[in-house]
């Protein structure tokens, strides 16, 4: 499976985040673990996915 | 003077314990099929919070290179396949991974023959790596065992 072709790279992040939350992560920094995830398995071309962790979901 | 020889061939063999094959002096000497053997982010500047990628996300991967530098990354985690392409440069011990149309990674390489380790120079990842819930900045290392 190949997140991030279909979907836009925000919405990925997001739903990624999601299932941190729902596997335990702390609600506050799953969007930063997302990200993270996503670019070290590849599945994002976001090429500023290093900038700071910033999401309408963490509310930061 | 007889005494300091042996010292030195001790300390030489000392430093040389980890080599295990010759150096990568460019980018074709990578070629080959390589496993993931590790994926961790270590904290920065806090070196003791780690997080180990491959064991809690059940991370596998598999690392084709080619004598020109084209690599592809084949990777299962979690029951997902993912799949990557990049175009690697070595220059001295500095690795760029370039994916294709896309971002670069540029890591500091060593290693030897058999088994090399990737050090991400940038360390603008975060995680929360102590589970406290703010996100910590970590640098992403990757080690890699040739088959």
């Amino acid at each position: 499976m190949r997140i991030g072709s279909s979907v836009t790279q925000s919405s990925t992040v997001e739903m990624v985040a999601m299932l941190l939350v729902l596997a335990g992560d702390h609600h506050a920094s799953a969007y930063a673990n997302a990200k993270t995830l996503l670019r070290l398995f590849r599945m994002t071309d976001d090429p500023v996915l290093n900038s700071p962790a910033t999401s309408s979901m963490t509310g930061q | 003077m007889k005494r300091l020889f042996p010292a030195l061939v001790l300390v030489t063999a000392a430093c040389s314990q980890d080599i295990t094959g010759p150096k990568f002096a460019s980018v074709a000497d990578l070629s080959g099929r390589w496993n993931l053997a590790g994926l961790v982010l270590v904290g920065v500047p806090d070196s003791s919070k780690r997080l180990d990628v491959r064991a809690r996300f059940g991370l596998s991967a598999t690392l084709s290179i080619s004598p020109g530098g084209r690599a592809v990354i084949t990777a299962t985690a979690q029951g997902n396949e993912f799949a990557d392409t990049a175009a690697l440069a070595l220059y001295a011990d500095t690795l760029t991974y370039t994916r294709a149309n896309s971002y670069s990674v540029v890591y500091i390489l060593r290693g030897s023959g058999q088994s090399m380790t990737w050090t991400a120079v940038q360390t603008n990842d975060s995680f929360d790596l102590d589970g406290d819930g703010t996100p910590d900045v970590a640098r992403e290392i990757d080690t890699w065992q040739r088959f």
